[in-house]
């Protein structure tokens, strides 16, 4: 089977300076593959615009959905609208985009807040609604770029069970996190940068061992000495 | 709970008291120049319909797609030169040229918008600003259309619905302009209703998000110019065929796209109502300080338009109709 994702030589330059070289990774269907990297840079590498260089919009039609890591909600619309607007990128029928964001919306546990406008949401509840957006287009990939970023611990609990749950329903996703233990515990595979190189891909016990990685992350010995 | 959301309407039913609100505004409107009979009562609210509509026409790029146009005026020059040419040169009915009209407008509204809706933030107010009075100069310069002194619609005394002329009363000026208000708002209404105007709408709200939904921003921003152009030339066929005089200097002012503006900012910038309300404010504020203080009163107007926006910014932003708006518009939450 040939995977759902292939990235190959992926290189990203911002001006002359380098974000990302040579990056190589694939992602099967219904996997969860995490992106790690201690730098920013390397990070604005999955913008869906860099991977092949097609207008987002054309890449959103492809199926490929994405979170935002800086959330955009459309705070004039009501939360039901702004799911209907991801919804109908693949149907012009406003009651059948109405149909598929209630359900969206249920699934992230936002129901009750249907009829509020988006501007009235906290960080978490807007985290909710970016996820319930993306899924209402039936994309055949997610891309979420830092999910659990900037909420409450007890928010982070409900928003893995989620991506867990989005997985078990067959959703393919690539993560792009820098929580450690909502990796770990989420992604079936890792790809982690450093300096806009790839230093490891695989399971998340492979990588968490892997000496490079230990390296870029924590210091060698003789570096902390 | 799933269920009970399913089984909500999609739009829900505003409560009773605005459809009985909505009846008698109607009714009032349909009996409005037999009620009030002198001409100026009836002049009074041919220009508030007629900037009613301009004022929609905003804010349908605006208000509705977040693209500030200030070049409104150009459209409706457009709408105005376009039905009289075609009558004082070749005597064909301003029916015709209002469909013209709205061609041309719309035609035009894509050569200014491709290339400068790729433009981000002021940078697209700006342009229309200048593109304005360049087409501004352009027509007090145009030999073929008069110059600057303009054109005059001939007069024609004969089958008054055919040529759009009405000399003996304002009445037919007044129906006219309540029909072509009834016919932009009904379109706006079921535009907002539309996938189209969910979309314009994500896109004011967040463009890169609209985008990331599969929207084409570009597409969609030249659309929404079109479709506000189109409606703008509307009102300057009818405003050409009230007054019968074209002066490029007045119609192609930039004073007139900002007003538009103003009174949609006034009322609430997109929402439906918003602008009818503003222009329902601040024509006849217009109006009748011109009557009050004469001559002078003409920069009055603006001193207390000035005055209105800054309550309106200070004290309700997105404009005096997001009061009642949000109120309807959102429901009790269902438990």
């Amino acid at each position: 089977m040939s995977p759902l994702l292939d990235v190959q030589g992926l290189t990203k330059r911002f001006g002359g300076l380098t974000a990302n070289a040579n990056i190589a990774f694939d992602v099967n269907e219904g996997e969860i593959v995490g992106i790690i990297g201690p730098n920013d840079a390397g990070r604005a590498l999955l913008d869906g615009r860099d991977i092949t260089g097609l207008r987002p919009d054309r890449i959103g039609r492809l199926g490929l959905a994405r979170t935002f890591q800086k959330l955009k909600p459309f705070v004039d619309l009501t939360v039901t609208e702004n799911v209907m607007v991801g919804a109908l990128a693949h149907t012009p029928v406003l009651k059948t985009a109405r149909e598929q964001a209630l359900e969206s919306l249920a699934f992230v546990d936002l129901l009750d807040k249907r009829n509020h406008f988006a501007r009235e949401l906290s960080t978490g509840q807007r985290k909710r609604l970016e996820l319930a957006r993306a899924l209402a287009m039936s994309p055949r990939l997610i891309l979420m770029d830092e999910v659990t970023g900037g909420v409450d611990q007890r928010s982070v609990a409900g928003l893995v069970a989620l991506v867990r749950e989005l997985k078990q329903r067959g959703v393919t996703i690539v993560m792009i996190e820098h929580n450690m233990q909502v990796i770990m515990r989420l992604a079936d595979r890792i790809l982690a940068l450093h300096a806009g190189r790839r230093i490891a891909f695989g399971a998340p016990d492979e990588v968490r061992s892997d000496a490079a990685v230990v390296d870029a992350y924590l210091g060698t010995i003789d570096h902390a000495a | 709970m799933l269920k009970s959301a399913l089984a909500e309407n999609l739009w829900p039913r505003p409560p009773l008291w605005v459809g009985a609100f909505g009846a008698a505004a109607l009714a009032l409107l349909l009996a409005y120049p037999f009620i009030f009979t002198t001409p100026f009562a009836h002049h009074l609210m041919i220009l508030i319909l007629l900037y009613a509509l301009m004022a929609q026409s905003w804010n349908v790029v605006a208000g509705f797609s977040g693209q500030i146009s200030l070049g409104q005026a150009i459209f409706f020059g457009i709408g105005a030169y376009s039905s009289t040419v075609l009558f004082a040169k070749y005597g064909i009915t301003p029916w015709a040229g209002l469909m013209v009209g709205m061609l041309l407008s719309a035609l035009a509204a894509v050569a200014i918008g491709v290339p400068t809706l790729r433009l981000r933030g002021h940078y697209f107010a700006i342009a229309t600003l200048l593109i304005g009075s360049g087409v501004q100069i352009v027509f007090q310069r145009w030999d073929w259309v008069g110059a600057a002194s303009g054109l005059y619609v001939p007069i024609e005394r004969a089958s008054p619905w055919f040529y759009l002329q009405f000399h003996t009363s304002k009445v037919p000026y007044y129906y006219l302009a309540l029909g072509a208000v009834a016919a932009g708002y009904f379109a706006v209404w079921k535009l907002r209703r539309s996938r189209l105007g969910f979309r314009l709408q994500a896109m004011r709200d967040d463009p890169d998000a609209a985008a990331s939904l599969g929207i084409a921003i570009a597409r969609h921003k030249v659309l929404a110019f079109m479709i506000s152009a189109a409606m703008m030339s509307v009102a300057g066929t009818f405003y050409a065929q009230y007054v019968l005089v074209l002066d490029p200097e007045r119609l192609f002012s930039a004073e007139i796209s900002i007003i538009v503006l103003l009174m949609t900012v006034l009322g609430g910038s997109g929402t439906l109502w918003g602008p009818a309300l503003g222009a329902a404010i601040l024509v006849p504020l217009s109006e009748y300080s011109r009557i009050w203080f004469g001559g002078t009163g003409r920069t009055i107007d603006l001193i207390l338009y000035g005055i209105l926006i800054l309550l309106v910014c200070m004290w309700r932003p997105s404009g005096i109709l997001s009061l009642l708006e949000e109120r309807i518009r959102r429901r009790a939450e269902i438990p």
